[in-house]
């Protein structure tokens, strides 16, 4: 370890707090356990496959979270018998009940599986012919209004056959209601909210809630059903830490027997191909009551000093500012943002980015690229947001001790960028 | 009814289905009531939620859960369960160790058997066109026609239409012959009614090759034997899908498809996590990596052994129903799918008493709960998912059903 060329007092103040990290026993362990020689080989590298370390969160394509061991242990025990699925769902539903004051839920395939199914639900309802007619919805309530537009998952609304009304603000809402709506979709929180959910009870048309990333806090699954939302979704797979290809969908009864009645094991059903086996639906089970019982004070703080770790780590590179900060708009965990002057270094955001990925072990970070993302989603949308690029680690999805792994890399990519920028 | 449409109507999904519907109803009168299972401790996970676990006289149907889990299955899903990867990356290299260990150009895991329906359907419409990936299911400008024999209705025509495809369709050579246009995307065929329909495989496969149109053999419970899982790709159908959860013994979310390698490639871009008709068809890395395992399993599996213990299981049902008045208990193989020895109790009594709706709910309510599945007015117990001695268990309850007449 070489002293950094720019020595000032600041300089060394930062250091003094970075410098016992860097022989922090108990968390030097953890990283080994995890990266070290003996954890080379796994599951996954014998097909090829590089897993890697999880700054950015919880993404699908990054394949969500970790199960937590109580999630795995119910898909265990799920997988020694045989159930019948219909009687499963039920089940699982009264428990959702209990847990939300939700009048009833369900476990879909995840979030999109559930809009999927909530749609098909508003459109056909029980009724086998018109269960068996989608996704053509002749004689059918056919319209869905997206308030707040379209968004990167109305896919799910439109397989079963929807056709997408858009309305972006509440008035818009109001008059784009009519005769064929079959439901509201809505991402809106809070006020927003609260007069949408208002709106759509004046005109008596069912109202569904996205909000994939919206747990933790469990508070939420309460929340919505106090508001009045007619239905809501949670993804199972990101905060959640359920199976990864599960998602919960709550509440008025008949609305989620109608969901049902479109959803697998019903063959015939436009939503069949989204399954969920009994496995995930007691996974998701086990990860809801899980997160009833989670002390998330005590998360937060443990995640927090994850990033604050790595933010002393970082902040001994001159020129680098750091901050931490708690994002409101899904996966709201403590995140440390990294920016430094990219012109002046002739080093991108991208270019560390690539750095990461490429080292070993591989670390994914957030920037503003989302390999994930249709790339029609935003071209020549002039309102889409054009945020400053940075990275940003988001502390949740890291395991403990490899946040000294992401903090000691990051360093060394960014003190290498910094005097490559110099000669 | 043909003695050809007698054998495809057994045990099939579809047969199973009414029943269940029926099963449903009544499963909820006694749900809240049910409480504790004899089955084993494990069973506690479901007996809090007042659900009841049941011995599986059915098979390896979707609506009780598909299979049971192999160990090797569940280790592999507990190991993936440890690491992130990234999931595009995860189904390329699972699929071409599946491709590698079945022996076909390409293979990926879908979100079930349905799920590998759409998918294969949009890979036939889009060719892989990410631009038109994303438009669907918008097919304008796209080949959008799937052609289906009459016969081959399967109750899965909607995973077809939610890519927007047209389904055309057809009942002789001349009709198909006709019914190809260059708007034709794809052509649908039903493993399991291949007996039902005018056209036969082979006749399908040639005229597509000749017609340059993919051809699709849905082949969802058609294993074992596990050399139908390269012989279908082989005979030239383009795509072949097959349910993971069942024979398999794979996750039960989870399924295959396999064939030609630019039309998997296209459709590992049509699946959750990419957005647009299959994010909704979402399959895990936990899962992804229990279908490798389960694959792996699959190839070196003793299947004779299998076969043989489940045909013993057979036999000590029907010897100890051998002596029950009014009942004729055989054993009977389905052709195509749920290969395996299954046993078939006909009345030989004109009155059929006890009626069969009696039984089939009789033993439904009973404890521990059992469902069975039915053919023609007759029950057809599938034993190949039962454990330890649970056949026995069945066995004796049908006697004293049948004894109490």
């Amino acid at each position: 370890m070489t002293a950094p060329s720019t020595f000032d007092r600041r300089m060394f103040l930062k250091w003094a707090s970075a410098l016992p990290l860097l022989g922090y026993m108990a968390v030097q362990d953890a990283a080994n356990k995890l990266w070290g020689k003996d954890a080379v080989e796994n599951i996954y590298t014998r097909i090829g496959v590089r897993p890697f370390i999880n700054a950015r969160g919880t993404w699908t394509y990054l394949s969500g979270s970790l199960e937590l061991p109580e999630v795995k242990a119910a898909k265990q025990a799920a997988a020694g018998h045989f159930v019948e699925i219909f009687e499963l769902q039920r089940g699982a539903g009264r428990r959702l009940a209990e847990l939300s004051g939700a009048e009833s839920g369900m476990v879909a395939s995840g979030a999109s599986g559930a809009i999927a199914s909530a749609t098909a639900g508003c459109m056909a309802g029980t009724d086998p012919a018109k269960v068996w007619q989608l996704p053509d919805t002749t004689g059918m309530k056919g319209e869905v209004v997206m308030h707040g537009g379209r968004t990167p998952f109305d896919s799910a609304v439109r397989v079963p056959g929807a056709k997408l009304v858009l309305a972006y603000s509440h008035d818009e809402l109001a008059k784009a209601i009519g005769p064929n709506t079959a439901m509201i979709y809505t991402t809106a929180l809070g006020e927003k909210l609260e007069k949408a959910i208002a709106i759509a009870k004046n005109a008596n048309v069912p109202l569904l809630l996205d909000d994939a990333a919206g747990i933790p806090p469990i508070e939420n699954l309460k929340l919505y059903a106090k508001m009045g939302a007619d239905m809501y979704t949670f993804s199972g797979g990101k905060g959640l830490a359920g199976p990864q290809c599960s998602g919960i969908l709550l509440g008025r009864k008949h609305l989620i027997d109608a969901a049902l009645a479109n959803s697998p094991p019903w063959e015939g059903a436009v939503c069949r191909a989204m399954k969920v086996g009994k496995e995930e639906i007691m996974g998701c089970l086990a990860a809801v009551e899980y997160w009833m019982k989670a002390d998330l004070g005590a998360l937060n703080r443990q995640w927090g000093e994850r990033v604050a770790r790595i933010q002393k780590l970082v902040d001994t590179v001159p020129g680098v500012t750091t901050e931490i900060h708690v994002p409101q708009d899904g996966n709201r965990y403590p995140t440390l943002r990294v920016t430094w002057d990219e012109a002046a270094w002739n080093f991108s955001v991208a270019d560390c980015d690539r750095k990461l990925r490429e080292g070993d072990p591989r670390i994914e970070v957030l920037t503003n690229n989302n390999p994930s993302l249709v790339t029609a989603v935003h071209e020549g949308d002039p309102k889409a947001p054009r945020e400053p690029n940075r990275v940003a680690i988001v502390s949740m999805t890291l395991q403990p001790g490899e946040e000294l792994i992401v903090g000691r890399r990051l360093r060394e990519i960014l003190n290498d960028a910094r005097k490559g920028s110099k000669s | 009814m043909s003695g050809i449409l007698g054998l495809m109507n057994r045990s099939t999904r579809r047969g199973f289905l009414t029943k269940t519907a029926a099963g449903a109803a009544l499963s909820s009168a006694v749900g809240s009531a049910a409480t504790k299972s004899t089955i084993g401790k494990t069973a506690d996970v479901y007996a809090r939620l007042g659900v009841r676990p049941v011995i599986n006289g059915v098979g390896t149907v979707t609506v009780l859960g598909g299979s049971l889990m192999p160990p090797e299955v569940i280790q592999a899903m507990n190991e993936a369960a440890q690491h992130f990867v990234n999931i595009p990356e995860l189904q390329k290299k699972a699929g071409a160790r599946i491709a590698e260990l079945i022996g076909v150009p390409g293979a990926m895991v879908t979100a079930g058997a349905a799920s590998g329906i759409t998918v294969g359907t949009a890979a036939c419409v889009s060719l892989g066109d990410s631009q038109k990936i994303q438009r669907l299911p918008d097919t304008s400008g796209m080949k959008n026609e799937v052609i289906v024999q009459k016969s081959h209705h399967s109750g899965y025509e909607a995973q077809m239409l939610v890519v927007g495809a047209k389904l055309v369709w057809v009942e002789t050579h001349e009709e198909l012959d006709r019914a190809i246009n260059e708007r034709t995307a794809m052509m649908f065929f039903l493993n399991k009614y291949e007996p039902l329909g005018k056209i036969h495989r082979d006749d399908w496969i040639r005229v597509g090759k000749a017609r340059g149109v993919p051809t699709f053999n849905d082949a969802a419970a058609d294993v074992p034997p596990v050399a139908h899982l390269k012989r279908y790709v082989e005979d030239g159908f383009d795509l072949v899908t097959f349910s993971g959860g069942k024979g398999m013994q794979g996750p039960q979310a989870a399924g295959l498809l396999l064939g030609r390698k630019d039309l998997i490639d296209a459709g590992q871009q049509c699946i959750s996590p990419n957005g647009g008709i299959g994010r909704g068809m979402k399959v895990g890395k936990e899962e992804i990596a229990g279908m490798v395992a389960a694959v792996e399993r699959y190839m070196k599996l003793d299947l004779d052994a299998e076969y043989r213990a489940v045909e013993h299981r057979a036999d000590e049902v029907i010897q100890a129903l051998a002596g029950v008045r009014g009942i004729r208990a055989t054993k009977n193989v389905p052709e195509i799918a749920n290969h395996v020895p299954h046993v078939l109790v006909e009345w030989t009594a004109k009155d059929r008493k006890p009626a069969i709706d009696d039984v089939v709910r009789e033993l439904r309510e009973g404890e521990p709960p059992i469902a069975i599945g039915t053919l023609d007015g007759n029950l057809l117990l599938s034993v190949w998912m039962m454990r330890e001695s649970e056949h026995r268990v069945v066995a004796k309850r049908l006697k004293e059903i049948f004894a109490k007449g």
